[in-house]
């Protein structure tokens, strides 16, 4: 049996698009695809400022370096190099990318992208947690710092004191009290200052932040491995423990009527 | 002149010394086994388990200890055994002594299944049903509590709770005002305070769905942040200054032995630790609500003792007195012991005062010795 020729009338109404056959064509479609979605937002409603955003971010779509990505992390091919460079941040951009992921998102959980993408974006957050953190640790060292600059100020004030009173230090151990009794009122006024606080919730948030981006990566590579996920785990833990506490309960009730 | 002001020619000698000093510490350490720095070594007896928790019985040194039992609750934060270290350094030892039956609770070290307990879990759960099981034991309607930090804040809330099954009320180092500290600044203390109140309520609940159980290595970090440069030079010259004499560097051991032994925090627990009491001040405001029941401290009407250290960097003192009039007990002391919050149990001065103290005053509020 052989196909029948495309007609004229065919080739004029709709785009060709050659079926895609191994990955590096298939790419190439997804590329194609791109261009129509850009072309077809040109002259429409959309802030043309926004249409120029998205060609120019499109534009570092690169089909090339999804063959060793898939590669490296065992995913099927897909829209996954979408998300494969660091994605752009500006606000129209992030809107634009969230209304393209509306979209798509049932035809890309149909070819079995959407784990992928969600897989980019817990990677994404990650970055960023870790970013966040540094920043804070960049902040504790600071003050850090900061507290022992200062407590070097006062062990030279003890030096001198020592020296006017002719005094030497005995030992080692002498003048290691003497750098502790400098650097502990120090580090203790810097410990109970509201900006310490302050630093310290901050820590706390970054590290939960980074634990969380953490958790969301091993809860995501679980489900692709179909392995119950902590989530899971957890929240039946929950039920359990409710159902003991009624039980428990009940116990006492019972225990109770019959005294 | 020197910057330094060292005196040159004491400086060769004593730099010999110290050297011949580690020299033979390293000797020592390489000796030591596992079973020289054993804790916890007062013989007792398993009466009761459930999950990760174990009631204890500690075996009498007497005859006919009293009639009334103690039952001991420690705190999430660290293990009981800090509480029977060593022979010298005993608390339970020194109870025993002067005759009094004493149990104690094990928490244990809780597993993932742990994340959900709560508050209510401990107080009116494990805490409660150990009560229950000891006054059923030793034929009595009302035992007394010995609380312990936090483990005194679930003894204060069941005494609230559940009145008619405490005869008396020992509560150590356990914070009750948790914003005292405003009030009443004390240098060097009260950081758990401050950071606690500084982080915003979703910041915990963040903190807490992130570990879900929290790792004793964090619960470990928050209490050496407590005093970073006393916990840095512990490992420096207080170490060297005793590390060539064998008792002293196992006594060291033990309390290191300790420190590292901590367990993981149920998240609930940590959230309601955090938000309700440090951050919130619920306690002393009579708003903790367990099992759907109000904790109102004025239903305390138990004899109190209430022991804190005078030096307590964790807690401070004022955050342990704010228990005073807040009670309807009419048999209310305070005992202040030398040291800081571990301090107060295996330091030597605080050794002479705290045992034979709480165990007099147990004693005066007791039945007769059990026939």
């Amino acid at each position: 049996m052989t196909e029948a020729a495309p007609s004229e009338s065919d080739a004029q109404s709709e785009p060709a698009i050659p079926a895609a056959r191994g990955i590096e064509p298939f790419l190439q479609q997804c590329q194609d695809l791109l261009t129509l979605f850009a072309q077809s937002m040109t002259g429409s409603a959309i802030p043309a400022a926004s249409v120029a955003k998205f060609l120019d971010w499109s534009a570092q779509y690169d089909p090339q370096s999804m063959p060793a990505l898939a590669a490296k992390w065992g995913f099927s091919p897909g829209l996954y190099a979408l998300g494969g460079k660091l994605l752009p941040s500006t606000p129209e951009q992030d809107v634009l990318l969230s209304a393209l992921r509306r979209v798509f998102a049932g035809a890309w959980d149909a070819c079995q992208c959407g784990d992928a993408l969600r897989f980019t974006d817990a990677i994404k957050e990650y970055e960023t947690a870790q970013q966040a953190m540094r920043d804070i640790n960049a902040q504790l060292s600071q003050r850090m710092q900061h507290v022992l600059h200062q407590a070097q100020a006062r062990f030279a004030e003890e030096i001198k004191a020592a020296q006017a009173a002719d005094g030497a230090f005995k030992d080692v151990f002498q003048l290691a009290n003497a750098w502790q009794a400098s650097l502990g009122p120090v580090a203790h006024d810097e410990l109970q200052s509201e900006q310490c606080a302050a630093l310290f919730a901050t820590a706390m948030q970054s590290q939960s932040r980074l634990r969380v981006a953490h958790n969301r990566i091993v809860e995501l590579v679980s489900e692709a491995l179909n392995v119950p996920t902590r989530a899971e785990v957890d929240e039946a833990y929950r039920l359990i423990h409710q159902l003991r506490r009624e039980v428990r309960s009940l116990h006492k009730r019972i225990e109770e009527t019959l005294q | 002149m020197n910057a330094i002001p060292v005196d040159a020619r004491e400086a060769a000698p004593q730099s010999a010394s110290a050297f011949s000093k580690w020299e033979q510490g390293l000797a020592l350490l390489a000796d030591v086994e596992e079973d020289d720095i054993d804790i916890a070594l007062t013989p007792k007896d398993v009466v009761f388990q459930r999950d990760s928790m174990t009631l204890y019985r500690y075996r009498p040194l007497v005859e006919s200890p009293l009639r009334t039992p103690l039952l001991i609750t420690y705190a999430m934060f660290g293990r009981y055994t800090m509480i029977d270290l060593e022979e010298q350094r005993s608390m339970v030892q020194k109870l025993l002594s002067r005759g009094l039956d004493v149990y104690v609770i094990d928490w244990g070290i809780p597993k993932r299944a742990a994340r959900w307990l709560d508050t209510n879990d401990f107080v009116n759960g494990y805490l409660d049903e150990c009560v229950d099981i000891v006054r059923a034991r030793s034929h009595v309607e009302s035992i007394h509590l010995l609380g312990i930090c936090q483990g005194g804040v679930f003894s204060l809330c069941h005494a609230a709770l559940h009145p008619h099954k405490i005869k008396g009320l020992v509560l150590i180092v356990t914070p009750v005002d948790f914003h005292a500290d405003l009030d009443q600044p004390q240098t060097a203390t009260g950081y758990m305070n401050r950071w606690a109140r500084a982080a915003r309520d979703e910041d915990i609940d963040l903190f807490t769905e992130a570990w879900g159980l929290v790792p004793k290595s964090v619960v470990a970090t928050t209490f050496m942040m407590m005093s970073p440069v006393e916990h840095a030079f512990k490992y420096g010259p207080a170490l060297a200054a005793i590390v060539d004499d064998a008792d002293k560097l196992k006594s060291y051991l033990r309390m290191e032995r300790w420190i590292a032994d901590r367990p993981e925090c149920p998240g609930e627990l940590m959230r309601e630790w955090l938000r309700d009491f440090y951050k919130h001040n619920l306690l002393v405001k009579n708003e903790v609500v367990l099992g759907g029941r109000r904790v109102d401290l004025g239903n305390v009407n138990a004899p109190i003792l209430n022991v804190f250290a005078a030096a307590d960097a964790i807690v401070p003192p004022s955050c342990s007195r704010g228990l005073a009039g807040r009670t309807g007990s009419s048999d209310y002391r305070e005992l202040v012991v030398p040291g800081g919050h571990i301090g107060a149990f295996v330091g030597s001065r605080a050794q002479a005062l705290l045992g034979p103290t709480i165990a007099d005053w147990v004693r005066a509020r007791s039945s007769a010795p059990s026939q």
